[in-house]
């Protein structure tokens, strides 16, 4: 040891090479102080530790809990001068999320000023970078799994739901376009699923941390490119990943410099294990892979149990398909199909076991809560919004593709007759995989 | 060389293309063949629904039954005339003289297929469409994306 600090002088000598012993600059021990101040702050703070835990250990994202919520309320209301009420919820973009992310970065900034104070003799932070990184590590591959295997079972962008596959393309978002237009290609979305899960697997072996966190940087840039490109949700936490990568990569970023750049020897990763004794270190292994499959598993087994209730295993209502309205009365008089018409409807879609849509002549829908009675033949109507309302008709089915309603709505006596539409009528239902194209 | 040209074909097809002063989306509020109204039934295969003038050679009309037909065209603002042609009929052609009274009002008129037709069209917002109008957003106060 060149240069062992005094207070490194009681600490077990651990590593191979040199590098324990070594002064830390200051530049460098600082952005360490913060850095571990941050990203343990946020990970407790945005919930990235319960992704950790099995159901009953979870703990809750504690940015919703005093003191962190009363900070960020008093933030929000007395520095940026906010006068409504931004209200206590989650998700990373939200003014409250925004908040958050500033009363984090103040808490990180002082906090990383009294330890620099209080710590000032220290040479470096080789132990403690040690187990931070094992830390960020399993936090960063449960989000990875949690994303990935969201995809991988196809659950996160689903295929277009009944509703968008008649409704007007300009009608969406740029966001609910990405989400539909990767459910439409469903290997697409289990392929970058697999390159989420390939990062999560990676981080969880120690020998292949920096390949991992590569593959993670190179999964969480494309999440944060998307999201910012098509305006989704997740900017400020996807960024956050993408830094979670490269803090991960940067002890390594010397050795890839020399192999890409200057095609010199890289020697081993200069990196400690986490104990002296091999011994220690293989049952580390042990526990560092059984953990990973256990985060994989709970993942897989929520997903899939989801794809049944939610996705595309869920069950569907009797009626199910895009019904054109054929013919509609009110109160016994026919009212044609014109375009004008906001008293008639144009198409009946039953999607779900619990809500159908109804699209009228302009194109726009309404929604309901509905249940469909296959005993009685009855569908009953039901409007969230208003507890009272509520409409029943009666059908029948006199042919596969053929539908009749009859009931009442908002006080009128309905009659409608439908056709149902065939799907594979529409390329997006109905196109299938073709190496050869013939120019069609 | 490549980005010379893909600049250039960026001016001439792409977003920096010309328009063509008709350029929109317009909505056929009135239209009647041979001095007959159609109303703007879903079963009325004959009848316009929209005319979309998108670019300086080619506007697309969309049927009642939201299908379109696609023809070839030329605009000439001096004359206030539209002709269309169709690629696979060389000797079909349809003329149409056109009057702008505002912005957002067209008014079509001239023969088809041996029919007079007279359209009365008015601009669609297309500000009114989510695709167009969201701009970028840090702060989502509803994880719901439509």
């Amino acid at each position: 040891m060149a240069n062992p600090g005094s207070e490194l002088a009681n600490e077990p000598k651990i590593v191979r090479g040199p590098a324990q012993a070594l002064r830390w600059n200051l530049p460098l021990r600082i952005a360490f102080r913060f850095c571990f101040a941050y990203f343990t702050l946020f990970c407790l703070a945005e919930g990235m530790i319960p992704a950790l835990l099995p159901a009953p250990f979870q703990i809750p994202e504690l940015a919703l809990f005093w003191p962190l919520r009363q900070i960020t309320l008093w933030t929000a209301a007395h520095i940026f001068g906010v006068k409504r009420s931004i209200g206590y919820i989650g998700g990373s973009d939200t003014l409250f999320g925004w908040t958050s992310f500033f009363c984090l970065l103040v808490i990180a900034v002082v906090i990383t000023a009294f330890w620099s104070v209080l710590d000032r003799h220290r040479q470096n932070y080789v132990m403690l970078h040690k187990w931070l990184r094992l830390f960020m590590r399993f936090a960063l591959a449960s989000v990875l799994f949690g994303y990935g295997f969201f995809k991988v079972i196809p659950l996160q962008m689903t295929f277009p739901s009944l509703v968008r596959l008649v409704e007007p393309f300009g009608h969406l978002s740029r966001g609910a376009l990405l989400f539909w237009s990767i459910g439409a290609a469903r290997p697409y979305e289990i392929f970058t699923g697999l390159a989420e899960v390939l990062g999560g697997i990676l981080l969880i072996l120690p020998r292949t941390t920096a390949l991992g966190a590569l593959v993670s940087f190179a999964d969480t840039v494309q999440v944060f490119a998307l999201n910012m490109a098509y305006n989704f949700i997740v900017k400020l936490f996807s960024l956050h990943l993408v830094v979670f990568s490269l803090l991960l990569l940067a002890p390594e970023l010397k050795r890839m410099y020399s192999f890409f750049f200057l095609n010199c020897d890289t020697g081993p990763s200069s990196q400690p294990p986490l104990f002296r004794s091999s011994r220690a270190n293989h049952i580390a292994l042990a526990v560092q892979v059984l953990f990973g499959l256990f985060l994989a598993g709970i993942n897989l087994q929520e997903d899939v149990k989801l794809w049944y209730s939610l996705g595309g295993g869920r069950p569907r209502p009797s009626l199910f398909g895009i019904w054109d309205v054929e013919q509609m009365s009110v109160d016994g008089q026919v009212h044609p199909p014109l375009l004008t018409d906001n008293s008639r409807w144009r198409r009946v879609l039953f999607d779900y076991t619990t809500s159908t849509s109804f699209q009228r002549m302009d194109d726009t829908f309404a929604s309901f809560g509905s249940s469909i009675n296959d005993k009685d033949k009855t569908l009953t109507l039901t409007k969230a919004g208003d507890q009272n309302w509520r409409s029943t008709f009666s059908f029948q089915r006199p042919a596969q593709d053929q539908l009749t309603l009859d009931g009442a709505m908002d006080g009128h006596n309905v009659h409608m007759q439908l056709k149902l539409f065939d799907r594979n009528r529409l390329p997006i239902v109905s196109d299938r995989f073709h190496w050869i194209w013939d120019g069609r | 060389m490549n980005i010379y040209f893909r600049v250039e074909a960026w001016h001439t097809y792409g977003g920096g293309r010309p328009k063509p002063s008709l350029y929109g989306i317009w909505n056929v509020e009135q239209m009647s063949i041979d001095g007959v109204t159609r109303s703007p039934l879903l079963t009325d295969y004959d009848r316009w629904r929209r005319v979309t003038f998108v670019f300086t050679t080619f506007t697309s009309f969309q049927r009642m039954d939201d299908s379109f037909a696609g023809f070839a065209s030329t605009i000439n603002d001096k004359d206030k005339t539209l002709s269309l042609t169709k690629a696979a009929d060389k000797n079909w052609k349809a003329g149409f003289t056109f009057d702008r009274p505002a912005q957002d009002q067209l008014v079509l008129d001239g023969s088809m297929d041996g029919h007079k037709i007279h359209m009365q069209l008015k601009l669609f917002d297309r500000n009114k469409f989510m695709l167009v109008n969201r701009g970028f957003h840090w702060i989502n106060e509803y994880p719901f994306q439509r």
